[in-house]
């Protein structure tokens, strides 16, 4: 072991600000990454060094998929042999089952990023107990959940059905005002009735709790049977993710001569290393780590090998298209439809790619708008319009709707309203509505009155990012990321939409 | 035939039920103290004063008229602050077509529109010709906002082409009305009895300003007049904010909260649920 190793080591075992069991993920990461890197080419290698191509960090070695979606409402059905469970006859049991469960689904955060698709889990047993243990049981699993998994990544679904479950989460969530868990809404204007849109909208200008996702789009691209994790990933139930390694599209327009170099040129090589690297991860993930042999998660049909894929993803669209263009999209019609042209044509190079492992996406790679990490400055999330930059909300949502058709692993754009919304649900339900029949994926409509903030896709409050920056530790992993991404991403600058349309705020910092 | 247009807002959720397009005209015929958008009260005389102010090159003069370039313009309302004449040098002319194609692209996210100002029934020709497109070629509804002092038969015939008007009678004794607005009521309490009587009162509006239109005496006159009138109109009580406002008022204190309170349980003890509440920080503009 070299005296860099050794000093990094002992920084975490000595550590003040990391708790124990931040201290035991942080060594396996050191562990993991002693043995080299999985077997890429000098091309790939080169890319990752040129900052074209980046790994998201997930680690040398995979040893467990990074995002997994087991399906819950199996499990409830069936019980567990390794676990030792049989099927939950009422409401205790079945919350008591889950419990159980979260602590055993691994991801690349180390926490569970899916709890499930809580109304289908739950709602068999609403009735084997009275109002009031309902409401007791279910804000206990909320806490539970709140509290042993601590990041905001860990994402619970409900809809597009209206049901007491569904209904009961959302105003509890309200009630408890956690970050935890991130909470998405399947909505489809078809199944869901107004009167639960709207008490999802109220919620939403209050917590910024739940996102809205396109139903109809989702499950024409990917079947009934998704589930919305993480940030907005969106991937099949009993499936998930190997891997998700992005390119930078800010870089690669740096190095391309003119438009035509890029389209014709670099954007394709970069595509290609970016397959090669997803694919060898995937390949030692699979083949070496053994995952799916060896997890009794896989053995009792809880996940199965067929319903994964992988998320190769673009990021810093909006540069991009700045660099190649001189102009901004969102605010011009040029530049608007090279925005679409690009990820089109990366849409068509990463789907035309060899894939490995890729059957919950048919075979070929996933396609994925990745909402940035920590550590990225001066470049824009996705395919997302800079923050400050943003047009009026509509002409917004106009534009984001040409992009997210593409991404069938996820995509998301965040709308900030004034306080004032809240005194108008119908408009709001409106707005929501004319965006799901334009095909946007998944929604974020964000009231800048509200304590809580969503940074790129996750949720923290504002006052827990200035208790970390005071020092003191806090138990969300995700508020040190949030914090952490705040001033190089110029998150606080995001335009508030006022309700007039024009840009005349920003979130008070 | 064109209309004058100060802006359209798009969406609005401030501006009538559901999500619309608001379109704010120019020009407007009562002087009201309060007013909270005045650059909407008169047309430019193209004077120049706005133009050294502009930061952006938004704005020229040329051949003794103000040009406007919007994509120049960052809405700093540098403009506006230097108008003396309340106008704005920012105003665009739409054709009834040209209107209906500005808003056509939007169309799934919004209910209607909503025409205001200004006084948006001075361009009652506009109106009316624009009612007929939009009902021929959308589903869309048009309401107007308007402080309804306009001539009855012109009233009728915007009643006949438009889905409902909200009216904002700014007090109910005729003495205040005039103390703040420069013009007397009766015309316009007669036009608020032609509208309800057609069942197409929307809304009926009221701002509190202290000491001009909130005496208790007043304030129960006017949920009388409202509850007297046909129709399942909402009446909404706004308390007076200072935003946005010129002159004398500028410096007037928000409404206070206490008389507020006091109002709505007056106004619910006579129209029940039919008195609509804002939140109490409201700053939107309102004239």
């Amino acid at each position: 072991m070299t005296n860099k190793t050794e000093q990094k080591i002992e920084g975490i075992i000595n550590s003040t600000r990391l708790q124990y069991h931040e201290k035991r993920a942080a060594l396996s990461r050191e562990a993991e990454d002693q043995l080299s890197y999985v077997r890429i080419s000098q091309r790939v290698a080169e890319a990752m060094k040129a900052g074209i191509l980046h790994d998201m960090n997930e680690g040398h070695r995979p040893y467990r998929p990074r995002y997994i979606l087991p399906d819950y409402h199996k499990f409830l059905l069936q019980g567990s042999a390794y676990l030792n469970l049989e099927p939950p006859k009422d409401f205790y049991e079945a919350v008591n089952a889950l419990m159980i469960l979260y602590r055993y689904v691994p991801s690349i955060t180390g926490y569970p990023v899916y709890v499930g698709q809580i109304d289908d889990c739950l709602e068999p047993f609403a009735d084997t107990v009275t109002d009031d243990e309902r409401d007791k049981l279910l804000r206990l699993l909320l806490t539970h959940i709140d509290r042993t998994l601590p990041s905001a990544f860990v994402h619970m679904n409900i809809g597009p059905k209206d049901t007491k479950v569904g209904r009961l989460v959302i105003k509890l969530e309200r009630e408890l005002r956690n970050t935890i868990p991130n909470l998405s809404l399947k909505y489809d204007p078809d199944i869901t009735p107004d009167d639960f849109a709207k008490y999802a909208i109220d919620s939403v200008l209050d917590t910024i709790k739940p996102y809205f996702v396109n139903h109809r789009l989702m499950s024409g691209q990917l079947g009934e049977d998704y589930g919305v994790v993480s940030c907005y990933n969106t991937l099949r139930i009993g499936g998930g993710a190997h891997t998700l390694c992005r390119i930078n599209l800010k870089e690669i327009a740096k190095i391309s001569e003119n438009y035509l170099d890029f389209k014709q040129n670099k954007l394709k090589e970069a595509v290609s290393a970016l397959a090669e690297l997803t694919n060898a991860k995937t390949t030692y993930l699979v083949e070496e780590s053994k995952y799916f042999e060896s997890s009794f998660l896989a053995t009792e049909g809880l996940i199965d090998l067929k319903k994964f894929t992988t998320m190769p993803a673009v990021y810093g669209l909006y540069e991009c298209v700045e660099i190649l263009s001189g102009e901004k999209m969102g605010h011009t019609d040029r530049a608007s439809d090279m925005a679409e042209e690009i990820v089109k044509l990366f849409h068509q190079y990463i789907k035309s790619e060899p894939a490995v492992y890729c059957d919950g996406t048919g075979g070929r790679h996933g396609v994925h708008a990745q909402s940035n990490i920590d550590t990225d400055v001066d470049i824009t999330p996705g395919v997302r319009i800079k923050y400050g930059e943003e047009p009026g909300v509509l002409d917004h949502i106009r534009l984001s709707s040409r992009l997210h058709k593409y991404f069938d692993t996820g995509c998301s754009d965040i709308y900030v309203f004034e306080e004032t919304a809240k005194e108008n649900l119908d408009g709001m339900l409106q707005i929501i509505k004319g965006a799901i029949k334009n095909d946007i994926r998944i929604l974020s409509v964000n009231c800048d009155s509200t304590e809580f903030l969503r940074i790129t896709g996750y949720l923290v409050k504002k006052k827990d990012m200035e208790r970390y920056f005071r020092g003191e530790s806090l138990r969300e992993d995700s508020v040190v990321l949030g914090a952490e991404s705040l001033y190089p991403g110029h998150l606080l600058d995001r335009k508030v939409k006022s309700l007039d349309g024009s840009l005349d705020g920003s979130i008070s910092k | 035939m064109e209309a004058l247009v100060n802006k359209i807002i798009l969406p609005s959720l401030v501006d009538g039920p559901g999500s619309r397009a608001a379109i704010f005209l120019q020009g407007c015929n009562l002087n009201c103290l309060y007013c909270h958008n005045p650059e909407t009260q008169n047309l430019c005389s193209h004077c120049g004063e706005c133009v050294t102010t502009c930061q952006t090159g938004a704005l020229l003069f040329n051949e003794g008229r103000v040009i406007f370039d919007e994509k120049r313009c960052i809405d700093c309302q540098n403009c506006i602050k230097a108008c003396k004449i309340n106008s704005s040098p920012k105003i665009r002319h739409y054709t009834t077509v040209g209107l209906l194609e500005a808003i056509l692209p939007y169309q799934g996210f919004i209910e209607g529109v909503t025409f205001s100002g200004g006084e948006c029934t001075q361009q009652h020709e506009f109106l009316i010709a624009f009612g007929k497109l939009l009902h021929q070629r959308t589903n869309l509804t048009m309401l107007l906002d308007t402080n309804g002092l306009v001539d009855s038969a012109i009233m009728a015939e915007l009643i006949a082409h438009s889905d409902g008007l909200m009216i904002d009678l700014k007090a109910f004794n005729p003495h205040n009305h005039q103390r703040l607005t420069k013009a007397l009521n009766a015309s316009i309490i007669d036009n608020i009895r032609l509208v309800a009587a057609a069942d197409k009162l929307a809304e009926l509006r009221l701002t509190l300003i202290e000491g001009f239109n909130d005496d208790q005496a007043e304030l129960r006159q006017y949920f009388d007049f409202a509850a007297s009138l046909p129709g399942q109109f909402r009446l909404k009580l706004i308390p007076f904010s200072p935003f946005g406002v010129k002159g004398e008022f500028a410096d007037m204190l928000p409404y206070p909260q206490e008389k507020y309170d006091a109002a709505v349980v007056l106004g619910q003890s006579i129209l029940k649920d039919r008195i609509l509440k804002v939140c109490y920080n409201w700053r939107k503009k309102y004239d």
